[in-house]
């Protein structure tokens, strides 16, 4: 496929997940309906950035979720203050993630398999404690976010429908720009180190190179994420980082499509819609989700993607 | 003639194992120099240590005259010092001409560069010596399929080809042809004769002794951890020495 088609229907595809919300909100005749595709959106591109990293660069962070907070909390603490411009707050809120998540990988790449999950376990929650017992921030009780971010004078954050499109661009942007990077050269480097370490540096590659620049691109686009979330959810609580979130993050990228395009993207609206509808029926609703996962992964070669994929034929085709 | 690689002293022991002794060997600009010995002598101790996988407990690797000791693998690849493994390192999913394009990119530009982000996943450049690549080393009909599926043969082929193409200074050969049929092996060292055989120093592990009286220019045998002998095949295969402490044994392989 040539690269120009397939960033069209890179575009193609998240336009329709996309307008999956607006669709539902005018159905229905409820904007309020535009609030839950806004978290399937954030989540696909908190899933995405996670992805990038597990799917290609063969790392399983489970601290993942870190970056959200990160950004959540960048973005609250900033909005407080009252510097709502989004010129600002985006490059600030990048730039923290990028730092937390150079020093982050600067010690969880020096290991790997089982090591590698359970350090980055572990210094996500230091993070998470961090935010836990900062009495400044709220602590435990996390903390009101009073504005949202601002663009222009003719864009108003609290209107359902300006914040719906707001949101849906930086997430597509977002998600558009973790595409890019699997499918650039450094993306083929970056699965070179995936499949084969010994073999990559025996070609003089670097693989602690390669593998932290992805793992602090990783951590700056679901430090967006955050951004977005800290935005929608007015709220910023350490329960963003928490390892249950992290799980939750995997859990949405395996179900989408381990190391697919659009698997996270998949997933995340799955998960969110499964949430939603079975929450209604029990609190306990994780107890139905779990076999359903269990189903997919047995059956869906690729997860929802692979799914998808085996529909349209030609459609978002693995790598 | 000058040394292109030259180890001295060279010892790593695991533990109470003394894996190498005090070994000692150099490599001359466009030779090929085997290293044989029994099993477990420390030959792919000693390319571990040239490649700078393994950090010898003493000694000293000079290459080109300059010390290499302590250099990561990476920059020791970049350097042009390029190695095979016995058995065969390949990217498994990865399409086999996906593997070859990754080892020229490795060999224009190994350092991770801005550029490499912003660029799609440049295949037009290297478009023509892909092809010529493929076609030297037989492996055209099988561009598109991925190493797992290949033959032993094949595969063997593809690591040979992913290290040539990246112009090493020096060539380690770890067994390039350990578990080839008779005529894959045959096929494999008139490959290494045809394109490498005084145009790039070679350090060849092998155990097939046909292939290393035909191809080095001078043998050392390694026994124990401790260099035997060195010296031209002639005088290897005449050394009484070398015969009771392998040769002999050959029958029990």
């Amino acid at each position: 496929m040539s690269v120009a088609s397939r960033h069209i229907e890179s575009v193609a595809v998240l336009l329709a997940m996309v307008a999956i919300g607006p669709i539902v909100a005018i159905v229905s005749g409820d904007a309020y309906q535009l609030a839950m595709f806004e978290r399937a959106l954030i989540y696909a591109v908190a899933a995405a950035s996670l992805n990038m990293i597990l799917g290609y660069g063969g790392m399983v962070s489970f601290g993942h979720a870190v970056y959200l907070g990160v950004g959540c909390y960048v973005t609250g603490i900033l909005a407080n203050e009252d510097i709502t411009q989004l010129w600002i707050q985006l490059p600030v809120v990048i730039a923290a993630s990028m730092a937390v998540a150079l020093f982050i990988g600067l010690i969880v790449l020096r290991t790997s398999g089982v090591y590698f999950i359970m350090i980055t376990l572990a210094l996500a929650q230091i993070f998470f404690y961090l935010a836990v017992s900062s009495s400044y921030f709220g602590g435990d009780d996390g903390m009101m976010i009073y504005e949202r971010t601002t663009l222009a004078r003719a864009y108003d954050p609290f209107d359902s429908w300006q914040f719906y499109i707001f949101c849906a661009v930086v997430a597509v942007l977002s998600i558009l720009f973790v595409n890019h990077v699997i499918r650039s050269d450094f993306g083929r480097r970056l699965v070179a180190c995936r499949e084969n370490p010994k073999r990559a540096t025996a070609l003089g590659y670097n693989v602690f190179a390669i593998r932290l620049v992805s793992f602090v691109l990783a951590g700056a686009v679901c430090g967006v994420a955050g951004f977005l979330l800290a935005n929608q959810t007015e709220f910023a609580t350490p329960g963003y980082a928490s390892w249950q979130r992290s799980g939750e993050l995997l859990v949405i990228v395996i179900l989408g499509g381990v190391g697919t395009r659009f698997g996270p993207v998949y997933g995340a609206f799955a998960f969110i819609l499964l949430e939603t509808v079975l929450a209604g029926y029990t609190n306990h609703w994780p107890i139905l989700f779990g076999p359903f996962l269990i189903l997919v992964v047995l059956f869906f070669h690729q997860g929802l993607a692979g799914f998808v994929d085996r529909i349209f034929k030609t459609g978002a085709r693995a790598r | 003639m000058s040394h292109i690689l030259k180890l001295e002293d060279i010892s790593v022991s695991f533990g109470g194992i003394h894996a190498l002794r005090d070994v000692s060997l150099s490599l001359d600009h466009g030779s090929i120099h085997a290293l044989i010995g029994p099993n477990g002598a420390g030959k792919t101790t000693l390319v571990s240590v040239l490649s700078g996988e393994l950090t010898p407990d003493k000694g000293n690797v000079l290459f080109d005259g300059k010390s290499v000791n302590g250099l990561p693998t990476h920059i020791r690849a970049r350097l042009g010092l390029t190695r095979t493994y016995q058995i065969t390192a390949l990217f498994q999913h990865i399409a086999v001409w996906e593997n070859i394009l990754l080892s020229l990119k490795a060999r224009d530009e190994p350092k991770v560069s801005f550029k490499q982000l912003l660029r799609a996943r440049a295949e037009k450049d290297y478009a023509e010596e892909l092809a010529s690549v493929l076609r030297d080393f037989g492996l055209e009909e099988k561009a598109g399929t991925l190493p797992s599926a290949l033959s032993h043969g094949d595969r063997r082929r593809l690591e040979l080809a992913m290290a040539i193409i990246s112009n090493p200074t020096i060539l380690l050969l770890d067994e390039p042809l350990a578990g080839l049929s008779t005529s894959d092996a045959a096929d494999l060292v008139a490959l290494i004769r045809k394109r490498l055989k005084g145009d790039v120093p070679i350090l060849l592990i092998e155990h097939d002794m046909d292939a290393v009286f035909d191809l080095a220019d001078e043998i050392t045998v390694l026994v124990d951890g401790k260099v035997l002998m060195t010296g031209t095949p002639e005088e290897v295969r005449s050394s009484p020495k070398v015969q009771a402490a392998y040769l002999s044994e050959e029958d029990d392989f």
